[in-house]
């Protein structure tokens, strides 16, 4: 299939075309069963694209406004941003397979190494169970939050967090776009304005941040993700955490 | 093979007829006229697009005799030109009305679909299984590097890389779907 046809099936998609365009295309995609697959992969890209911040904001406008009205394209978003953190956990899980046992026990360094390991994972395994038994005494109301193209103001794409009066915080897991790389920070954008928030912890792709319950109360946030790189300089995460705290 | 409430077992007999002479031929050729109508009123943003499919079916259906009397050419061109008017009246439907916003609960069908994965992934072979995770992973020039080391491993070019991609995705994504109708239902 050529690129030319490529490129006029994403434009046709956005709704980027005139209406002559869109006949020919049409007509294509009924008569050819290459073309209308072709059109299926274009559809499939173009929504993995979007969910990972690649389109240009006329492009993400004409997604936004030809791509998301009906309920079978909404499963199609949702299923690639399932799919994506689905690969992106397998990928971690696979990078941390050991090798073969006996090759790497016979290996000279690796005993005293391991010992060391061991040590080091005694200490923090002593340390994480302190933590963690002063967690228990805290309760939460946890959520996990996935990336966003939206706004604050724009109400469908958030996750709305009922907050009982009993909970002492409101955990919330931030699903990262990426594996991740390099550190973090975290800025929660309030109707009253922006604060940079403390991460209690990364693992498994997820980013955690604890706020006390008396710090929030009834209405809509959102927050922003920068991340950090090796040289200290910071780059805002395209999207944003959208929720709202009932 | 789904027939259209409204139509009758005989009319849908000389839909099938007027498609194929061979009824299994008619059969695939009218499944793949619904689905590619289908996708075409999704890409024009119609909040229902089978119900528009459905309808153009219908009338053409109705107007069978007189198409079979007036008309020589290719059925799926006649379709088209009726899907056209479906559309124009829909748009103008639309018009006079509010459409209404589709709303999903995200966090619970999304846990749910991550389950349906899990055990839609065990089901394909090993090596499908392999490619899927290779093919998605990594993002921007990394996912571009990643996916030509995969076609040169491969021994084929990127572009049915991207055709092998999409058949294993559209099977999965079709497992997963069956899988939540059944986790609804029960």
């Amino acid at each position: 299939m050529s690129l030319e046809l490529q490129g006029k099936m994403r434009q046709y998609l956005l709704g980027h075309v005139t209406e002559a365009e869109r006949e020919e295309v049409e007509t294509t995609i009924l008569t050819d069963d290459k073309a209308f697959e072709e059109l299926e992969i274009v559809e499939s890209e173009l929504v993995d694209d979007y969910l990972a911040g690649k389109l240009s904001p006329a492009e993400r406008t004409g997604f936004e406004n030809s791509f998301c009205d009906n309920a079978e394209r909404q499963q199609d978003i949702q299923f690639s941003r399932v799919l994506h953190r689905y690969v992106n956990a397998e990928a971690i899980a696979s990078t941390r397979q050991p090798g073969p046992a006996a090759t790497f026990w016979q290996r000279t360094w690796v005993r005293p190494a391991a010992l060391g390991l061991a040590f080091v994972i005694i200490v923090l395994g002593t340390v994480w169970y302190v933590r963690s038994r002063r967690e228990e005494t805290t309760t939460f109301v946890a959520a996990t939050l996935t990336l966003s193209a939206g706004n604050r103001g724009e109400g469908n794409n958030s996750t709305s967090v009922k907050l009982p009066s009993n909970v002492d915080a409101v955990k919330l897991n931030l699903q990262l776009p990426a594996p991740v790389a390099g550190s973090y920070k975290i800025r929660l954008v309030r109707p009253s304005g922006e604060e940079e928030l403390k991460i209690a912890g990364v693992h498994d792709q997820l980013l955690t941040v604890i706020i006390p319950a008396d710090q929030i109360s009834r209405g809509a946030y959102a927050f922003k993700l920068y991340q950090i790189r090796s040289d200290g300089s910071e780059e805002r995460i395209s999207g944003s955490y959208l929720f709202s705290v009932e | 093979m789904r027939r259209h409430s409204d139509t009758t077992q005989e009319d849908f007999d000389r839909l099938l007829a007027w498609l194929d002479e061979d009824r299994d031929e008619a059969g695939k050729k009218y499944e793949k006229i619904r689905t590619r109508l289908i996708k075409i009123f999704a890409c024009r943003g119609c909040c229902e697009p089978e119900d528009l499919a459905d309808e153009t079916i219908n009338r053409v259906t109705a107007r069978l005799s007189e198409i079979l009397l007036n008309y020589q050419g290719d059925p799926v061109v006649y379709f088209y030109g009726v899907a056209r008017k479906v559309h124009l009246e829909y748009v103008r439907r639309q018009d006079r009305s509010v459409p209404e916003k589709v709303t999903i609960d995200r966090n619970d069908d999304e846990e749910r679909m991550y389950e349906c994965l899990d055990r839609c992934m065990e089901t394909l072979p090993e090596k499908n299984q392999q490619f899927v995770i290779r093919y998605y992973q990594d993002e921007k020039k990394a996912k571009i590097d990643n996916r030509n080391l995969l076609a040169a491993e491969m021994g084929i070019a990127v572009n049915a890389l991207r055709i092998r991609a999409h058949r294993i995705r559209k099977l999965l994504k079709e497992c997963v779907t069956s899988c939540m109708t059944n986790i609804a239902v029960n």
